[in-house]
């Protein structure tokens, strides 16, 4: 009996993609059904990295973020005309996702360490969405609301405290 | 500092590259200009539909049901129109048939009187010269366009199978256009990739806001004309009125295109001055509302144009492209413009570009 029914979910909506599964994982899309996570499918770009290739540069302006599907990711910013390195992300992680609500420069460099495939979710097409599918645009970005809003709220914890040498604050 | 010197050459070089392949864009389509005119006016619908798809989108209805409900209204829409004002328009060009033998039969009397009194004139012409000329080159009408009848109706037929390709296009845009924007810009290089598909969707949102704006404002401007016309007793006002509307999507220049028609029925048919400067202060009239009323709500801010760069445009598009040319100029001049202040931004002020 549970096999028809999941046939007619299949007919109806498909089945899940290697893309879909990906995207569920992401914090930003938790929650979404599959229809919807289909919908963000659609306007996600699949890119293809080479070793060491720039992503992104820093102080350059953003145009959305990156979920990284295969590969690694290397983080750095430059200080001092020195690189410093800030963390590296592997697969399912993702970064870049301040750049969807608004076009402030980059705060750090990402490179590819390896060969490397990334989703790329770009602010034009999220803003698209906020018009075309109110409901499903205003989930995502209350998810990226609330990852801010963590984000700040520790920021500032960790600023009461006071950390030994400042660097916890400044990111 | 040398190495940073070159950079910003470089810079320049590449932009002037990417201007040098859009030239060449543009001049391709010159080319195609022919068959370009089906996709042209499927473009202008898609620009037009669009929004009213993505709404029904949005209460949750899918983008292919969706379609099929606009379709579905524009079918009965231009039903009612046909059905309501066919009579109108029918009376117009049934009017306009039987008078244009008529009309084609006073001229060719006035240039025959005008050439016996030419001959009586001037001695040394041979009589009956000038008249014999006229005779010949001016035969009655039937005779005219008798030979170009299978020409006319060849493009009758040329009509009817680019409406329907018209409509094919606009309805695959309309429903796979993501999907075809997506596969076209997979082809961008990683480094220019975020830029482009930035250009695109500024380009996408100022044309198609420009587009959008000038449709309605037009089909105001028709409504308008057509009212003011009749008013006043025009013949064949809701024909010239729809002309009015039509050239107005020419800016500038349109609305004095637009008069011409009017003027001539208005000193031909009615044979008054007085009509005719009725026609031209109900004209100015229409143009006054529209400029400060509706052309502002409509159009608004979507575009920042001075009117010098937009006559300068429509007169070069003009003369490039003829009609076409001349409407297309300003949503031309518009994707240049949002290119060139994306482009600038990004490789000259950011240098993003810098590292090769």
């Amino acid at each position: 009996m549970p096999k028809i029914f999941e046939r007619i979910k299949n007919i109806l909506v498909g089945e899940k993609t290697e893309i879909v599964k990906i995207l569920e994982k992401v914090p930003i899309f938790e929650g979404l059904n599959l229809l919807e996570l289909k919908k963000i499918e659609i306007i996600t770009h699949e890119r293809d990295y080479m070793d060491k290739e720039v992503i992104f540069h820093e102080k350059e302006p953003g145009a959305g973020m990156y979920i990284i599907k295969s590969g690694s990711i290397k983080l750095s910013k430059k200080a001092d005309n020195k690189e410093i390195f800030l963390m590296s992300l592997t697969a399912g992680d993702f970064f870049g996702e301040i750049a969807l609500l608004d076009e402030s420069p980059r705060s750090a460099t990402a490179a590819s360490e390896g060969r490397t495939k990334l989703l790329g979710f770009y602010r034009p097409d999220f803003l698209d969405l906020l018009k075309r599918e109110p409901k499903l645009g205003s989930k995502v970005l209350l998810k990226l609301a609330q990852m801010i809003a963590t984000r700040l709220r520790n920021t500032t914890d960790s600023r009461i405290k006071g950390t030994p040498d400042g660097n916890e604050a400044k990111y | 500092m040398e190495t940073k010197q070159n950079i910003k050459v470089w810079n320049w070089i590449k932009l002037a590259g990417i201007y040098g392949l859009l030239l060449l864009g543009l001049y391709i389509f010159y080319l195609a200009q022919d068959i370009m005119t089906p996709f042209l006016v499927a473009f202008i619908l898609v620009y037009i539909l669009n929004p009213i798809v993505d709404k029904i989108e949005s209460t949750g209805i899918q983008r292919g049901y969706a379609l099929l409900v606009i379709l579905l209204g524009f079918v009965i829409t231009l039903g009612l129109v046909i059905f309501f004002f066919s009579g109108a328009i029918k009376d117009e060009f049934v009017l306009l048939s039987k008078q244009i033998p008529e009309y084609f039969s006073k001229i060719k009397a006035g240039l025959l009187n005008n050439a016996l009194t030419l001959e009586e004139k001037l001695p040394y012409l041979k009589k009956g010269f000038l008249q014999g000329m006229i005779n010949e080159k001016i035969s009655d009408l039937p005779s005219i366009i008798g030979p170009r009848i299978p020409g006319l109706l060849l493009s009758v037929i040329g009509l009817v199978t680019n409406t329907l390709i018209v409509i094919f296009i606009t309805f695959f845009i309309l429903k796979d256009g993501r999907k075809f924007r997506k596969n076209i810009i997979k082809i961008v290089p990683n480094k220019y990739f975020e830029t482009v598909l930035c250009l695109l969707h500024e380009i996408n949102v100022s044309v198609g806001s420009y587009v959008r704006g000038q449709i309605i404002d037009c089909a105001i401007v028709a409504i308008l004309s057509v009212l003011g016309l009749y008013l006043l007793g025009l013949k064949y006002a809701i024909i010239i009125g729809i002309i009015c509307g039509v050239t107005n999507i020419i800016p500038y220049l349109g609305p004095v295109i637009g008069m011409i028609p009017g003027i001539f029925v208005a000193l031909v048919e009615h044979q008054s001055g007085g009509m005719a400067v009725s026609v031209v202060a109900v004209m100015m009239g229409v143009q006054l509302i529209d400029n400060v009323l509706i052309s502002p709500l409509a159009v608004g801010q979507s575009v920042d144009l001075h009117p010098v760069v937009v006559i300068l445009a429509v007169s070069i598009g003009g003369a490039i492209l003829g009609l076409w040319g001349m409407l297309l100029a300003v949503p031309i001049y518009c994707a240049l413009k949002v290119t060139f202040q994306i482009l600038h931004k990004g490789i000259i002020e950011y240098g993003s570009w810098d590292a090769i």
